[in-house]
């Protein structure tokens, strides 16, 4: 009695104890992220919130202005020209990214392809390339007068394009950059999908006799549509999001990052010129959280509409 | 047309100098400190502009030897960013750093005012290099250079064809001077090349037409380029741009090889630019063409009128972080002024802004300009500007006109349209009046 009295009174304070660390462990353990989070993540966020409400260029006193950076930018014409840009820039990428990159992780995912890790890092390859190096190469690639695309388009009798200042070729020489680039990333995202689907269905199919095509419309592409959802997503995020590209393709002057008439001017490089290169911090912000709002609605729509049960 | 220093130094990069450094002495200093000082003197810099104080680090830690001198350099683009970010942060600010000029006004409230040593400087320093390192009356450092614009001419092409420089007074007569060119040439070469965008040329006008703040008033409360003057200057910009003959957006801009190679050839046959461009383009890739060219005055708006530009030199400043200021100002005097600023012009060969040297080479011939005394020419430039100061939005009144430029001369919108909405979107944006 005495022992279990003595063990009794041992316990009490201990269990107390030990049953509020094995509550408390796992957010101690999980807190760096989130205090760091906080720190470079949140409230940078909510700061540039407030920014947003205020004239605040360069090292002097900010103003407050309350909406006024809004109301100026739903008739700016630089944020109407950097949005269409971005919008044809984000329709041409991803429509045809996601395609590609479910095609290619299809062939790479077929049972008779030799060598899949090879193709697999070749595929990947432009992704993890510097960006300032593949902006060199597309630079030289495309010059009008010394670029090897050039050379091809005369040797069958077609003139010089200036690929990075003709107005009428900017957009599509982007589009050909972001989809070299960035392909192999969402195609990497599409054959874990693909491998992720049981092959019982495809033999039950092939013993239907369902014909290859009719297996990948019916069964691939079905099966895989949250995948395809969610890499239209970040495909979305990313375009609205694009800087490095536009930036090392056209912005020869911080001034002119657009490049020629403005046609490689996108939200993300308006962003960094409105804020880090006129120092015209408020309005950037404003630019910056519109840009945001954007993207949300754009995520939900495509969610609401993409995200149906599989049958 | 227009090739500036600005984006000669924003190509050029981060490319290291070379600047040897010698046991040079310094000019004298304006009783910065003792030689009992102590410390470490941060200084920050950009090729191009840092090679004066950089050639004076040794003689100043000879003065000063409890004093060292730490010198980094940024590229162009990332010394403003730095700059800013060290001054809004309240820490990390150098002792001394060059900035653009047209960027001045954005840093201001973090620096520290040199009054005290302007009625010392102002003689020594040739006009209006002084005004414009000032903002709404303080005055907040030395500038490396001046940077007057004028007309650089290809006086062999001008004389096969038929033109004198001396009767071209008006930008009118320039446009006539390209018909008579396109016509006598066959078309074979080009009295001169205008993008669409070209807010040089605009910045020209706007000087001409009394303007120093080139889109604001010079103490930067208003806009001013939908001011009747300026929508005259604009017309007869676009009355330019329609001229027979103007090659019209050339491949590269002005600073690319495209324009380079249309110079070598003799495609064209002017350009408008400031002393700081042809050392570095015209000298080193056509020395063929030595004793071809010659400078006069850009035309002006209406006979009569004003005949000059500037460009935008670089500044030396010195952030309210320093505890080092009157060292600080030492260590910019003696980069800028003596031995400092020959050495600059040595390397960089970039027009000096400090009076005494700028007289002793007004009266050297040129042998590239055909043995021309150009730099009395650029001297009479920059005594006909009016004060020139820069605005906290320059360059976002740059990009804005730029864009209405284009919509201007492309013939979208009258020069009073384009102007005016320039003017709106410029009040909006930067809530001036």
């Amino acid at each position: 009695m005495a022992l279990v009295a003595r063990a009794g009174s041992i316990t009490r304070s201990p269990r107390g104890a030990a049953r509020w660390w094995a509550k408390v462990a796992p957010y101690v353990f999980i807190s760096p992220f989130y205090l760091l989070f906080l720190a470079f993540g949140l409230l940078p966020i909510l700061f540039s919130l407030g920014v947003s409400l205020f004239n605040w260029q360069g090292v002097a006193q900010a103003q407050f202005t309350g909406l006024s950076n809004y109301g100026v930018l739903l008739t700016d014409p630089d944020f109407l020209t950097a949005l269409g840009n971005t919008v044809i820039v984000w329709l041409g990428s991803t429509v045809p990214m996601v395609f590609l990159a479910l095609a290619f992780a299809a062939v790479l995912n077929a049972q008779r392809l030799r060598l899949r890790g090879f193709f697999r890092t070749v595929y990947f390859l432009p992704v993890v390339t510097s960006l300032v190096v593949t902006g060199l190469i597309f630079s030289v690639l495309f010059d009008p007068s010394i670029g090897l695309v050039n050379d091809a388009l005369h040797a069958v009798g077609i003139a010089p394009i200036n690929f990075l200042s003709d107005p009428n070729w900017m957009k599509p020489t982007l589009i050909m950059a972001l989809l070299w680039r960035w392909t192999g990333n969402d195609m990497v995202i599409m054959l874990a999908g693909l491998q992720s689907i049981p092959g019982d269905i495809y033999e039950a199919a092939t013993v239907d006799g369902a014909t290859g095509r009719q297996a990948f419309w019916r069964i691939t592409v079905p099966l895989m549509r949250p995948i395809i959802l969610f890499d239209f997503i970040i495909s979305t995020i990313g375009a609205f999001n694009l800087f490095e590209e536009p930036y090392v393709l056209f912005g020869g002057s911080a001034g002119n990052i657009g490049g020629t008439q403005n046609a490689g001017l996108v939200t993300g490089t308006l962003i960094y010129q409105n804020s880090f290169v006129f120092f015209n911090f408020g309005y950037g912000a404003a630019i910056a959280w519109v840009v945001a709002f954007i993207i949300f609605v754009l995520s939900m729509l495509q969610l609401k509409l993409g995200n149906k049960p599989v049958d | 047309m227009r090739i500036n220093r600005r984006e000669f130094l924003q190509l050029t990069g981060a490319a290291a100098a070379g600047v040897a450094l010698g046991p040079l002495a310094g000019c004298g200093s304006s009783g910065g400190g003792s030689s009992s000082a102590s410390g470490t003197l941060t200084v920050w810099g950009f090729t191009g502009a840092i090679e004066g104080v950089q050639n004076q680090i040794k003689a100043f830690e000879k003065k000063y030897p409890k004093v060292n001198v730490k010198l980094r350099l940024f590229s162009y683009d990332d010394i403003h960013a730095n700059l800013l970010s060290a001054i809004l942060s309240g820490t990390g600010a150098p002792d001394l750093a060059s900035i653009d000029d047209s960027r001045l006004a954005s840093y201001v409230e973090g620096l520290a005012p040199m009054n005290a040593h302007l009625s010392q400087y102002q003689s020594q320093f040739v006009p209006p290099t002084i005004s414009l390192s000032s903002y709404r009356g303080n005055f907040y450092g030395l500038v490396t250079d001046s940077e007057p614009m004028g007309m650089l001419y290809r006086k062999d092409l001008w004389d096969q064809y038929g033109l004198n420089a001396d009767a071209i007074e008006t930008w009118d007569d320039l446009a006539a001077a390209s018909a008579k060119m396109q016509s006598a040439s066959g078309g074979k070469v080009h009295l001169y090349a205008l993008n669409d965008n070209d807010t040089a040329a605009y910045e020209i006008l706007a000087v001409e037409q009394g303007f120093g703040g080139f889109y604001f008033d010079t103490q930067d409360r208003k806009v001013i380029v939908d001011q009747p003057a300026i929508i005259d200057a604009v017309t007869a910009l676009k009355r330019l741009w329609d001229a027979p003959g103007v090659l019209q957006n050339p491949s590269g801009g002005y600073s690319g090889n495209a324009m380079t190679a249309l110079l070598k050839k003799g495609t064209i046959a002017t350009c408008i630019v400031s002393p700081g461009w042809y050392p570095q383009t015209l000298v080193q890739n056509m020395p063929e063409q030595a004793g071809k060219w010659r400078l006069t005055r850009v035309p002006a708006v209406t006979r009569g009128g004003r005949r000059a530009g500037y460009q935008y030199p670089t500044v030396f400043v010195v952030p309210n972080q320093s505890n080092m200021k009157s060292l600080a100002w030492e260590l910019e005097v003696m980069g800028l002024t003596g031995v400092g600023a020959r050495h600059l012009y040595a390397v960089d060969h970039v027009l000096p802004a400090w009076a005494p040297f700028f007289d002793e080479l007004k009266a050297k011939p040129d042998p590239f300009f055909g043995g021309q005394k150009v730099v009395e020419v650029w001297n009479a430039i920059a005594h006909d500007c009016p004060p020139i100061a820069f605005g906290k939005g320059f360059l976002q009144a740059q990009s804005i006109v730029s864009t209405h430029l284009t919509d201007i001369l492309t013939g979208k919108v009258t020069p009073a349209v384009g102007m005016k909405t320039a003017a709106s979107e410029l009040r909006s944006k930067l809530h001036l009046s």
